[in-house]
């Protein structure tokens, strides 16, 4: 099995000199004062990792200083992963710098590996970061070789050992300790490693030696834990300067909105709310959500739901980072039209929704207990003749309703009825003979009767009223 | 002059011609007076019913429901008590083309309203609300032209009739059926009036002799 592995020497300021080209930039500890990475017009000013803060200020009065920020570094990592995985299949990520790929089957679908790395290598250049990938038959050995700086893209198993044979201690995964052990003796290559005898190693050094060239040798392989898609959009950005104006912190999102485009057509969906988080320095960040009812993909249509939103915002101080959520995603309907439209109406007629991705909608906001279809049910108690099924379904829910209206003419029911009946309390006109209900209640063996009429009060409302037999009247329906 | 135009078709009291052609031809309402009169129900936008309850507002609409289903679905948001089946059945309605909302706020109500109108999926949206404001008649309206729908409103009180409606009548009863009077009507005269008979389409509603007078002796 083939493995590539991308080591990134300098995610981190590749990153934010590809935000601000031409301005010298380095990465400082922030306790010892000193320079952790310089990019290269820090470089060629002659500032160089390892310096204090003070000579390389003095040397390059531009210099922009920023603290190693983690966070940030694994986000990088991340996000070139996403890329990478547009790609190519397993790729582990390997913090803080760099990603561990498995080549081995990829090559049959790029018919080789000089078509495959071509393709990886031109997206690596887009994003403008420095990266050194190795191969080899190990994820170890690959790694070990990256980080050691060796560019080593053979497919040949003898270059490739020796390449690792050369390779140098210090920049294996060996604890320090044990390293400074073996130094003492003289061993600095893997080579000088690899040629004692195993049952010595262990019998001399820590178990973690053996361990070391089984993982390289790939006897005892190392579990890799593979990237899987994120299901979530969620990116933070750090502003290069701070933005007090709220027309220009559009600026900076619009990027992040192309990405979210390419995210949800990635997965052919559709995102309903976006929520914007602002970052202050001193204030509590403040989210803007903006919502689109149908759903949207297009980045120009959020930016532009976005600046409407945003001209209402004022901001209380400057915005340092900002960061994009995507919520409430579904999946994308295809938009199916007749082949032939409706002449009649000239206009063609969109469906925005489907029917299950609408009452979904509308579960969500008012719950699914408000949600019904009507069912009829044949039984003559006007109270359990009340019935709901679930909202649209596919089907008539009771088949024999249409069976039982061709028989029977429909009883002269209301279309409203009350939940329970009230108390009459007005004089009405009788309109209708009655029609006598009775239901036996099998607990208690009461029997419940009621003569029912249609009735007419003095405002003309057509009321479905009942009498019990204790000649009490209730209106129990609207014929409306 | 310019400016008055404006204000005047902003309210919505003015249209022009050429936009309003396309409305006019309805839906036809299965009453013969109705339709001599108006013409049909209007194909789409929205409709506002003003009326008592319980008169036959609803059974005005049911011929149109009946039509309107063969094209798309139906759905009935707050209606004001419980909806029975029967009637419907007998109107030829088809229950699992009909989507039952109930017990919304007056904004969730409107919020489904938009949100169904938008779908595309239904032909029709009968809503019980009390007063429609000028904003949601105008995103309803929108959302009910664009997807060529109807909304129909029920309310007891008379609708603002700078709203964007494309019809409103206001309904009262009678021996023999509803007494219609137009209070808006788009491209037309508000003022007509007409009654209509649904003595053949409900008889048991609308007995030929004369009914029973009966008054409650512990209220008269």
């Amino acid at each position: 099995m083939l493995w590539l592995y991308l080591h990134f020497p300098s995610l981190l300021l590749d990153n934010l000199s590809a935000a601000a080209p031409a301005v010298p930039m380095a990465l400082a500890e922030p306790r010892r004062h000193q320079l952790l990475a310089v990019n290269a017009e820090a470089a060629q000013a002659g500032v160089s990792v390892g310096q204090s803060v003070a000579t390389a200020v003095l040397l390059c009065p531009k210099l922009q200083l920023f603290p190693p920020d983690e966070r940030r570094q694994q986000q990088l990592l991340q996000q070139l992963c996403v890329r990478l995985y547009q790609y190519t299949g397993d790729i582990a990520l390997q913090p803080p710098d760099g990603l561990c790929i498995r080549a081995g089957t990829m090559l049959q679908l790029y018919s080789g590996f000089a078509a495959y790395w071509q393709q990886l290598q031109q997206l690596l250049q887009v994003q403008q970061c420095r990266v050194i990938a190795a191969c080899a038959s190990t994820p170890v050995s690959a790694r070990l070789l990256a980080r050691a700086g060796r560019q080593c893209l053979t497919l040949d198993p003898e270059q490739r050992l020796k390449a690792l044979q050369q390779t140098e201690l210090s920049y294996s995964d060996l604890s320090t300790e044990v390293q400074q052990q073996l130094a003492r003796l003289g061993i600095r290559h893997i080579g000088q490693l690899q040629v004692l005898a195993p049952a010595e190693l262990a019998r001399r050094f820590p178990h973690e030696v053996v361990g070391y060239l089984q993982q390289l040798a790939g006897d005892s392989p190392r579990p890799l834990q593979f990237y899987r898609p994120a299901s979530q959009f969620q990116h933070y950005l750090l502003l290069q300067y701070e933005i007090s104006q709220t027309e220009i912190l559009l600026r900076p999102v619009s990027p992040l909105l192309k990405q979210l485009q390419q995210f949800l057509q990635q997965r052919n969906q559709l995102c309903r709310c976006l929520i914007l988080t602002l970052y202050f320095r001193q204030q509590a960040p403040r989210q803007i959500r903006v919502q689109a009812m149908g759903g949207e993909v297009q980045a120009a249509r959020w930016q532009s739901l976005l600046s409407l939103q945003l001209e209402q915002v004022k901001l209380p101080e400057p915005v340092y980072a900002l960061e994009l959520q995507a919520l409430q995603l579904s999946a994308a309907v295809a938009q199916n039209s007749t082949l032939l439209d409706d002449k009649q109406s000239g206009i063609e007629k969109n469906t925005t929704l489907s029917k299950v991705q609408l009452l979904s909608l509308l579960a969500a906001k008012l719950g699914q207990q408000v949600l019904h279809s009507p069912a009829y049910v044949s039984c003559h108690w006007p109270e359990q003749s009340l019935q709901r099924q679930a909202p649209l379904p596919e089907k008539e829910h009771n088949s024999t309703a249409a069976s039982l209206m061709a028989d029977k003419p429909y009883a002269i029911r209301p279309s409203l009825q009350l939940a329970e009946p009230v108390n009459l309390t007005e004089p009405i006109q009788l309109l209708s003979a009655p029609e006598r209900l009775e239901s036996l209640c099998w607990q208690s063996g009461v029997l419940r009767q009621r003569d029912y009429y249609v009735a007419r009060n003095r405002q003309g409302q057509q009321l479905w009223v009942f009498k019990t037999p204790a000649q009490q009247w209730f209106i129990h329906g609207w014929f409306s | 002059m310019q400016g008055l135009l404006e204000q005047l078709s902003r309210r919505q009291l003015i249209w022009q011609g050429s936009a309003v052609r396309q409305n006019i031809a309805g839906w036809p309402s299965g009453y013969p007076e109705f339709d001599q009169a108006l013409g049909g129900w209007p194909a789409q936008g929205l409709v506002a019913l003003q009326s008592l309850p319980a008169i036959g507002e609803l059974r005005l609409v049911l011929p149109l429901l009946g039509l309107l289903q063969q094209q798309g679905l139906l759905c009935l948001i707050n209606p004001p008590q419980q909806l029975q089946a029967e009637p419907l059945l007998a109107a030829g309605l088809q229950l699992h083309k009909i989507l039952l909302l109930s017990q919304l706020t007056g904004a969730d109500g409107l919020w489904a309203a938009e949100q169904v109108l938008r779908s595309g999926l239904f032909k029709a949206v009968l809503l019980w609300q009390p007063c429609l404001s000028q904003v949601a008649g105008r995103r309803l309206q929108l959302a009910a032209e664009q997807q060529q729908a109807l909304l129909i409103q029920f309310s007891t009180e008379t609708p603002t009739l700078s709203l964007p409606l494309a019809l409103a009548l206001s309904l009262s009863p009678t021996a023999q059926g509803l007494q219609l009077r137009v209070l808006k009507r788009r491209a037309s005269w508000a003022g007509l009036e007409f009654t209509l008979n649904m003595q053949a389409a409900w008889p048991a509603l609308y007995p030929q002799q004369n009914p029973v007078q009966f008054t409650l002796a512990a209220v008269g």
